[in-house]
């Protein structure tokens, strides 16, 4: 007839097991959402594989810029032949009164540096600073340095220009 | 309560905590810092798959117009240079396509100097009986010719290395040589052998030019280098195969639109304007 008395005590002897439940449900519960997130992490990860494959944005612009590079090396050599030519054709058109003695030109990949040296006597020299101009409108010049302007009453003089021109391919 | 009782009752609790503790240490902590990492994988891809969407609505992909554009653009980048098997190739390239240029563009003084000084054999349409006035000229520009070759073989000025080099082709590595063309003409038609210089297979490109106008005649040197395909010989110096010195932009908006077909081949050739036909004097511009 003790059997009523035993209840409590069985029930505080099965508590570490309730314990123990609780804490492993717990587990379950967090393993499950993990579970459940890698697999939507996993799935959206082939998402994007696939949208890449399917719609290959890197690739295409990839393909597109070889392209461009490509028709700008082979329109290249023309161009800078080109622009070379016209920009000592220019040079020649403004130089007077000055005398133009000679035009160096390095094309570069899209502009072209020069350096001329120019000759300009006594009565010319007033001219010096119009051809600079002429050099930054009718040449399209810029970047340009010359040596220090002449002093008057002394003979021709050697000057140096340098500047740079746009090349357009 | 009796001491034997309370000591085991707090065994117990402490058994539990040990319990618990080790559940939170070993299981807990570790699966609730994966959920973090997953939440932050999953925001990651989600943003990237928003953001690739927001760039392929605004790119517009090949269609088979264009992929043939692309792939013809491929072979006639490879056509356009001369397949050479050594020096002696390089020289016949380059001379033949110029002897034909100074005839049609009636440069009356010219030579051609492959590399070093001493090879400068006379091109001009005028003929050795002529006389040869470029010479002493070429003697006194020796210095200056020198480093125009040196600037040519700069490996860091060949600005397609990068766009030509590792790519596959059956007529070898892609490589370059430099040559020097002195000419003596009147103005106009030095200009215009000038920017002829280019036109024929050989795609001279100009290095670095000297030019000297005087009348009647005036003189030019070109520094120029000629690029071809070289079976088995010396590929092209250096470079790590980037595109050096050709870049561009990858965010332009040129590249999310389809190419346009590139103009028939020679529209590119422009002429200068022409020089009046008669000058009035003989100092100043033909211009």
């Amino acid at each position: 007839m003790n059997e009523p008395d035993d209840r409590p005590l069985r029930r505080r002897r099965r508590w570490p097991l309730f314990l123990f439940s609780f804490l492993a449900v717990i587990s379950l519960l967090l393993h499950a959402v993990r579970f459940s997130r890698a697999r939507e992490a996993a799935e959206m990860k082939r998402s994007y594989g696939e949208l890449v494959r399917e719609q290959p944005v890197a690739a295409t612009k990839a393909r597109r810029a070889r392209f461009h590079q490509l028709r700008y090396f082979l329109d290249y050599p023309m161009a800078a032949s080109y622009a070379a030519a016209d920009l000592v054709r220019r040079l020649d058109g403004i130089a007077a009164p000055l005398r133009l003695v000679s035009v160096r030109i390095d094309p570069g990949l899209h502009d072209m540096s020069f350096e001329l040296a120019i000759e300009a006597d006594t009565v010319a020299r007033r001219g010096f600073d119009d051809f600079l101009e002429q050099l930054g409108n009718a040449a399209a010049a810029f970047d340009i340095m010359a040596t220090p302007a002449p002093a008057p009453g002394s003979g021709p003089r050697l000057f140096a220009v340098r500047g740079r021109v746009e090349l357009q391919p | 309560m009796s001491w034997g009782k309370l000591a085991r009752s707090l065994l117990q609790a402490l058994a539990a905590l040990a319990v618990a503790a080790a559940f939170v240490a070993l299981d807990w902590y570790p699966t609730v810092r994966d959920l973090g990492r997953l939440r932050r994988e999953r925001g990651d891809w989600d943003r990237k798959i928003r953001n690739y969407g927001a760039k392929a609505v605004d790119l517009e992909f090949p269609d088979a117009a264009e992929e043939d554009l692309l792939a013809q653009m491929d072979s006639r980048a490879f056509q356009a240079l001369p397949p050479v098997d050594d020096d002696a190739g390089w020289r016949a390239v380059a001379l033949t396509g110029l002897q034909q240029r100074i005839l049609l563009d009636g440069i009356p003084h010219a030579r051609f100097l492959f590399g070093n000084m001493t090879d400068a054999p006379e091109l001009g349409s005028a003929g050795p009986e002529r006389g040869d006035p470029l010479r002493g000229w070429i003697g006194g520009q020796t210095v200056a010719i020198q480093e125009g070759f040196s600037r040519a073989r700069d490996p860091g000025r060949f600005y397609w290395r990068g766009l030509l080099g590792g790519q596959p082709s059956p007529c070898g590595q892609p490589a370059n040589r430099s040559v020097c063309v002195v000419a003596m003409a009147p103005l106009p038609a030095l200009l215009g052998f000038i920017n002829h210089v280019s036109w024929d297979e050989s795609r001279l490109e100009i290095v670095r030019l000297h030019l000297e106008p005087d009348l009647p005649h005036s003189r030019a040197w070109l520094v120029c280098r000629i690029s071809g395909w070289i079976r088995g010989g010396a590929p092209l110096p250096g470079g790590n195969g980037e595109n050096e010195g050709l870049r561009i932009d990858l965010d332009s908006p040129l590249l999310l639109r389809r190419v346009e077909p590139p103009p028939p081949r020679g529209s590119e050739r422009r002429d200068l304007p022409p020089a009046p036909s008669e000058r009035g004097s003989t100092v100043g511009s033909p211009w």
